[in-house]
């Protein structure tokens, strides 16, 4: 075989190979336009279980499906809001506190310092205990707390709160009305 | 007691219960950044084709931080898709550039070639990382972008709405149009000749890798062209036509995937934004009333027990019983913020649950097309290095590591 003819039969087979690609590009391209043209019909009678359905299948129902389901989601979106509001009411205590850990340790940082200062001034004896509040059942201003009052581990931020401002109180008739409060909102917001 | 500590407490607790009921947070329409357009016609020769790659999903592999970032993979998968492709559109839109097309990670067959890596994405915000490189291996940009979504276009009754992030991909355009306008014709014209002769030297690299060098830099330059009439040349023409026909053809596929999901996902976008805006108020509300329901109730007894007249011991306990009720209304709020969450969780499990099935379908279907591309390309070599020992009589040594065209190269690529 000569190098002419070498090069011819090279160029044939070249050429069916192109062939070969160009046909399956266009099939691919039949494909893509049936989709689009398809698609927009999907819409209508769609439901999202037909979406999901008909996505692994091949050619142009996978596209119709995929649009279809489409058309269910957007009757689908509010339905699904309306189902998280009715069934996530009445659980939200430990998440909710949880989510507020820094918040309180912030408010916490800020009424230390008045700790130490109410602490000073009253009985004069509390030195570095104005940091301790985070605990809170031992020294403060005022005192420690009576017996009959919970400990704070459980406090949400208002419990926390009224606990400190009972700490930090060195008028005993006012520091016992303070705890007293602290109890009732304690009894109540377990009730 | 000090009448006026007294009244202060009594004035703070009515100030509490009116800010407690009047916390708002409001979201204001952006100004709409535009693409800029091209005024004047481009030279062909400067006419820079694009390629846009499907984005980095960025998809954290540990479960328990994908749940902490709200992050649904499925639904990462489908954005890197859609996003793409809105930055084709908005480049398309200007007329400022040649082909632009969305080509797999991989692809490396156009003169400019656009990655994005999705760093936060939710109806609210979008946060993307951009790096634009041309044919030469230089680099134009590397940026991160960021933006809160336009509010106007979640509004009912937007029949056509821009995206919420439009601002986004118009401003990416604008910057990788600005590192166009500093560079020289002479540059643009060189990014175009080196790309197609990177093509060429990828199909046959014992006749065209000497065509190009690399600099200090590691950026490709033409040492020299090929002949006209060069047979091998003449024939790579063609199969770099194909290369474009089969580019056009996956792109194809990543548009009419980001038409499919274009409508859910934007009611996803627009609920979830909804849910993240009311569960942010929902905190900053829950946080606010709390503490002050507690100063409340604090000042109360304090005013009480310092009052020596009956409406003062009223006032006092009324605002100890105001304070505990705003207290209350705190955590009231505070399990808004629970609810808010699983409506989110939930919008987005029904949005993944409805994408998921179109991204495998697009998978599917690209990674098929690029197999079998891949069979014709490897047909096309062994073709191309026949003619060439034909034409020179010289035996082609076969280099192992022959860097292979671009967009059917890697068939394990997620396209």
């Amino acid at each position: 075989m000569t190098s002419g003819e070498r090069r011819a039969e090279i160029d044939r087979q070249l050429d069916a190979s192109l062939g070969v690609f160009d046909g399956r590009l266009r099939r691919e391209q039949e494909v893509l336009a049936q989709q689009r043209g398809g698609g927009g019909g999907g819409v209508g009678p769609a439901t999202t279980e037909s979406g999901a359905g008909s996505a692994n299948g091949a050619g142009a129902q996978g596209k119709a499906g995929g649009n279809a389901g489409g058309g269910g989601q957007s009757g689908n979106m509010p339905g699904g809001q309306g189902n998280g509001q009715g069934s996530s009411s009445g659980k939200t205590g430990s998440g909710q506190s949880d989510g507020q850990g820094d918040s309180q340790g912030g408010a916490s940082g800020g009424q230390s310092g008045g700790a130490s200062r109410g602490a000073g001034q009253g009985a004069g004896q509390s030195g570095g205990q104005g940091g301790s509040m985070g605990g809170g059942t031992q020294q403060g201003g005022g005192g420690r707390a009576p017996s009959d009052v919970p400990d704070g581990h459980d406090d949400d931020i208002v419990a926390r709160q009224i606990r400190e401002a009972a700490m930090k109180e060195t008028d005993p008739e006012l520091r016992d009305k303070l705890w007293q409060e602290y109890k009732d909102y304690k009894k109540n917001s377990k009730g | 007691m000090n009448p006026f500590k007294f009244h202060s407490w009594v004035l703070a607790a009515v100030l509490v219960s009116f800010l407690a009921g009047c916390v708002t947070h409001e979201s204001r329409p952006l100004p709409q950044i535009l693409a800029k357009p091209a005024t004047a016609q481009i030279p062909e020769s400067q006419l820079l084709d694009v390629g846009v790659q499907l984005f980095d999903p960025n998809i954290p592999t540990d479960e328990k931080e994908r749940e902490k970032a709200g992050i649904s993979a499925d639904v990462r998968k489908a954005e890197a898709r859609f996003m793409p492709n809105k930055l084709r559109e908005t480049l398309e839109s200007t007329g400022q550039w040649g082909q632009v097309r969305v080509v797999p990670p991989e692809s490396d067959a156009m003169d400019v070639r656009i990655a994005g890596k999705i760093l936060k994405s939710t109806g609210s915000v979008l946060h993307l990382e951009i790096t634009v490189t041309d044919a030469t291996g230089r680099q134009w940009l590397d940026k991160t972008y960021q933006s809160v979504a336009d509010v106007r276009s979640y509004k009912d009754g937007n029949m056509t709405p821009r995206d919420p992030f439009q601002n986004v991909y118009s401003t990416i355009a604008n910057d990788i149009l600005a590192a166009r306008e500093k560079m020289a014709a002479a540059d643009l014209e060189s990014i175009h000749r080196v790309a197609e002769l990177r093509f060429a030297s990828s199909l046959a690299p014992y006749a065209f890798k000497d065509y190009l060098s690399n600099d200090k830099q590691g950026q490709y330059r033409v040492v020299r062209l090929p002949a006209q009439e060069d047979p091998l040349y003449e024939r790579m023409e063609r199969l770099r036509e194909r290369d474009y026909a089969l580019v056009d053809t996956l792109n194809e596929h990543y548009s009419v995937f980001a038409g499919n999901m274009s409508e859910s996902y934007n009611s996803w976008r627009k609920y979830s934004y909804n849910e993240i805006e009311a569960q942010d108020e929902a905190k900053r509300t829950a946080l606010t009333r709390k503490l002050l329901g507690a100063a409340a109730i604090i000042g109360g007894v304090l005013a009480a027990s310092k009052s020596s007249t009956y409406a003062g011991d009223v006032i006092g306990t009324a605002a100890v019983i105001g304070g505990v009720y705003i207290a209350k209304s705190g955590f009231d709020k505070g399990a808004e913020v629970k609810l808010h969450a699983d409506s989110l969780k939930q919008l987005t499990d029904s949005f993944q649950s409805e994408v998921q099935p179109m991204v495998v379908d697009v998978e599917g279907r690209t990674l098929q097309l690029k197999d079998s591309a891949e069979e014709q390309y490897h047909e096309w070599r062994r073709l191309l290095k026949e003619l060439y020992e034909n034409e020179t009589g010289l035996p082609v040594v076969q280099t192992p590591a022959a860097a292979p065209p671009a967009a059917p190269a890697a068939p394990n690529s997620g396209g």
